[in-house]
């Protein structure tokens, strides 16, 4: 019970370090989203633990660090993690294959909204650009599960 | 395993979260006090993860220095030392200019100009967006860093303090699509708005009347009319100029002087001296007895309104000197957000 708690703080905290700190322009840009694989990761595994209000506080987190509009990371979180909730049954019982490609292409709508709200659509190219970081997501998503489930074996 | 329990998210939950983001956005577009109370409690976290998470890097650089060639080293220093002293050398002609100029200025009855306060600061992160390219500072609101302080490196402005908490400051870049400045063309005398593109280092001015004559490779200055940036300072250099002659404007864009793809360290302007006092009634009241017009109309109606003239010259000793002076400033509004 409390090394389920342990497991999840510690990754949402190891996941906004990874998100914050190296500064190449590069990372920044393409690194996968580490702190929304992280809340759907959970949500699809402790349900019960990990819900609505974790999602939300984890992307306000985000928006604060990052520097971008208070609460539109949050709203994306949330929505996210009630799409993800809502096709649990789903999911679950879903090979390693099939979470990632379904995870990449929310993270495709999430990006696509997020640039929307920050208003920075202008052409199609920088579009392209910035949703290449599915991309990465979808690769990210494999090592997510992988260190995960080996964090779980080890503290509960 | 709880597989087979329904986990499905409350509607009510998730309306509620939904409505609290989207009234957090309004908050923080309209610069609510709670959205800034939010930003900076939140943001002294994040950027004290960021500041310990940066510490054994920068004792990575350290080590490496540490252990680079003593020669080179010595070099560097060499020639560091003859900067230095060539600097101090150019330096001692500008004291003989400040004393004339405070002369001068205190013959026309205006302030004499304060030296503003610098504070030297590391940066320790970068959050570059579409919206705004901008970078964490290691210095706080204990350091005396506030939102609106111009950051300047050793070339030219580089931007402005956007939010400060204990832990740490962000500064937006003057390239940022949201930021904007007033600057002076050059030698022409004319002021306009110097926007961001979001672009890097790229800045775009438009809608010069094309009878002030420009040239690629002049020199843009801050005026001090923002009330964030003290007048003065070197901004951008013009690099092309679209010259729509039916038009009968200009449209130009200017590269930043300040080398704003490699930041390393910047200064913080926390005094600036142009910056304009808080708005209340006092600080008004303080600024127009500044002004010395004022102070000549002022004293003419304290004897006789109609028989002093209003235009005096300047050498004219029995005017009552500016006795308050404006409060010392922070901030100032911010044209980022």
């Amino acid at each position: 019970m409390r090394g389920e708690w342990l497991s999840i703080i510690a990754t949402s905290f190891v996941a906004l370090i990874f998100t914050l700190f190296p500064n190449a322009a590069w990372y920044q840009h393409d690194a996968p989203q580490w702190l929304l694989l992280t809340v759907l990761y959970w949500c699809i595994q402790e349900p019960t633990r990990v819900g609505l209000i974790y999602a939300w506080f984890l992307g306000l987190v985000l928006d604060v660090s990052t520097v971008g509009l208070l609460g539109a990371n949050a709203l994306l979180f949330t929505l996210s993690a009630a799409l993800v909730l809502g096709l649990r049954h789903m999911l679950f019982v879903t090979g390693p294959i099939q979470q990632a490609l379904f995870i990449a292409g929310l993270s495709v709508v999430y990006l696509l909204f997020s640039l929307w709200m920050q208003g920075g659509i202008s052409d199609g190219l920088t579009v392209l650009n910035y949703i290449a970081r599915a991309l990465s997501n979808l690769l990210a998503w494999p090592i997510i599960l992988l260190f995960f489930y080996l964090i779980r074996q080890r503290l509960s | 395993m709880t597989l087979f329990e329904s986990h499905r998210p409350s509607v009510t939950k998730l309306m509620v979260l939904v409505l609290l983001s989207v009234l957090l956005m309004a908050l923080d577009r309209a610069g609510n006090i709670w959205a800034y109370r939010i930003n900076t409690s939140i943001g002294s976290f994040t950027d004290g993860i960021v500041r310990i998470v940066q510490t054994p890097a920068q004792w990575g650089v350290n080590l490496t220095s540490s252990f680079q060639d003593s020669l080179k080293k010595n070099q560097t220093i060499e020639q560091l030392q003859q900067e230095n002293l060539l600097l101090k050398g150019q330096m001692q002609q500008f004291f003989d200019l400040q004393k004339e100029v405070d002369h001068l200025k205190k013959l026309l009855h205006g302030q004499n100009r304060v030296v503003p306060n610098v504070l030297l600061a590391r940066l320790i992160a970068v959050n570059d967006g579409p919206e705004q390219q901008s970078f964490t500072i290691n210095r706080g609101i204990n350091d005396g860093v506030r939102p609106g302080q111009p950051v300047i490196d050793g070339q030219g402005i580089v931007g402005q303090i956007l939010r400060s908490s204990l832990s740490g400051a962000v500064v937006v870049e003057i390239d940022s699509r949201r930021h904007a400045l007033s600057v002076r063309l050059g030698d022409t005398g004319f002021v306009g708005i110097l926007n961001g593109t979001g672009k890097p280092n790229t800045l775009i001015m438009d809608r010069i009347p094309d009878r002030f004559p420009l040239k690629v490779g002049d020199l843009l200055t801050t005026t001090g009319l923002d009330g964030v940036f003290p007048k003065g300072y070197p901004v951008a250099r013009v690099s092309q100029i679209h010259d729509d002659r039916s038009q009968a404007f200009i449209n130009i864009v200017a590269t930043p002087v300040a080398n704003l793809n490699q930041i390393s360290e910047v200064l913080v302007l926390t005094d600036p001296p142009d910056a304009p006092p808080p708005p209340n009634i006092l600080a008004e009241k303080a600024t127009t007895q500044n002004q010395p017009h004022i102070n000549l109309i002022n004293a003419g109606k304290a004897k006789d309104p109609l028989t002093v003239p209003l235009l005096l010259p300047p050498g004219f000793k029995n005017l009552p000197a500016a006795t308050v002076t404006p409060p010392s400033s922070h901030g100032g509004n911010t044209h980022a957000r």
